[in-house]
């Protein structure tokens, strides 16, 4: 770990779009390649669907992606618990829908760094759970949205370095 | 909530894909995303799958 050598994006936030799946939905679950020099935090396998299934898309406002990997846990008994923030604008039929179905569901999130990369949120054993927050605010305030707080335990930060499938399975 | 952009659109349609599409339901627009960028792997042009084909692990639906 020697430090940056000027190529990095190291930009704070999140992109502005994040991917997320009911964890029901997933048929097999991502790996580290198979190989001993490889990372064994970064898959490199994707996730596969079950039929008809596949990540969907969130919208993220700009300046309101969040995520927050605090450290969890006394010592010899360390591990993660990441916080994800974001706000989604106005409340649409789909926003509606999710927020609904969301609130006592479990899912997995990958979330998308400014750089391209994804950080993995979720896995077969710890799942995420999302905490959703409608406001209108005042009307000289910021808009009504939802504010939404996604949350879980970790053992490790996972990389998600395979491809996101937006097209259903077969 | 999910507005799916396309990649750089190239001229693969069904009946001169040059490529076939594995474990994925056919349609006219199939979107992954990957490597910081939403493909159309229903159409793909020609750089874009040279390069997806570098990955046969990351990216496991095409076959040439």
């Amino acid at each position: 770990m020697t430090g940056p050598d000027g190529t990095e994006v190291n930009m704070g936030g999140t992109s502005q779009v994040a991917f997320f799946a009911r964890v029901d939905d997933v048929l097999t679950w991502p790996a580290p390649a198979n190989t001993p020099e490889a990372n064994p935090y970064v898959n490199t396998t994707p996730f596969v669907m079950k039929q008809g299934k596949r990540f969907q898309k969130l919208y993220i406002t700009q300046d309101t992606g969040d995520l927050d990997f605090g450290s969890n846990g006394e010592q010899d008994g360390k591990s993660f618990k990441p916080t994800l923030k974001l706000f989604y604008p106005g409340l649409d039929d789909d926003a509606l829908q999710f927020t609904n179905d969301v609130k006592n569901d479990k899912l997995v999130f990958l979330v998308e760094l400014p750089d391209g990369k994804m950080i993995q949120l979720g896995t077969s054993r710890f799942f995420m759970t999302v905490a959703p927050n409608f406001k209108t605010g005042v009307t000289s305030g910021r808009g009504r949205g939802t504010e939404f707080e996604i949350m879980g335990f970790l053992p490790y930060i996972y990389r998600y370095a395979a491809a996101v499938p937006l097209t259903p399975a077969v | 909530m999910a507005k799916d952009a396309q990649s750089a659109k190239g001229t693969a349609g069904p009946s001169s894909r040059t490529y076939k599409i594995n474990g994925l339901k056919l349609s006219d627009i199939m979107p992954i995303s990957f490597d910081g960028r939403v493909f159309d792997l229903a159409n793909l042009s020609d750089e874009d799958l040279t390069y997806l084909l570098k990955f046969p692990d990351e990216v496991p639906y095409l076959q040439p």
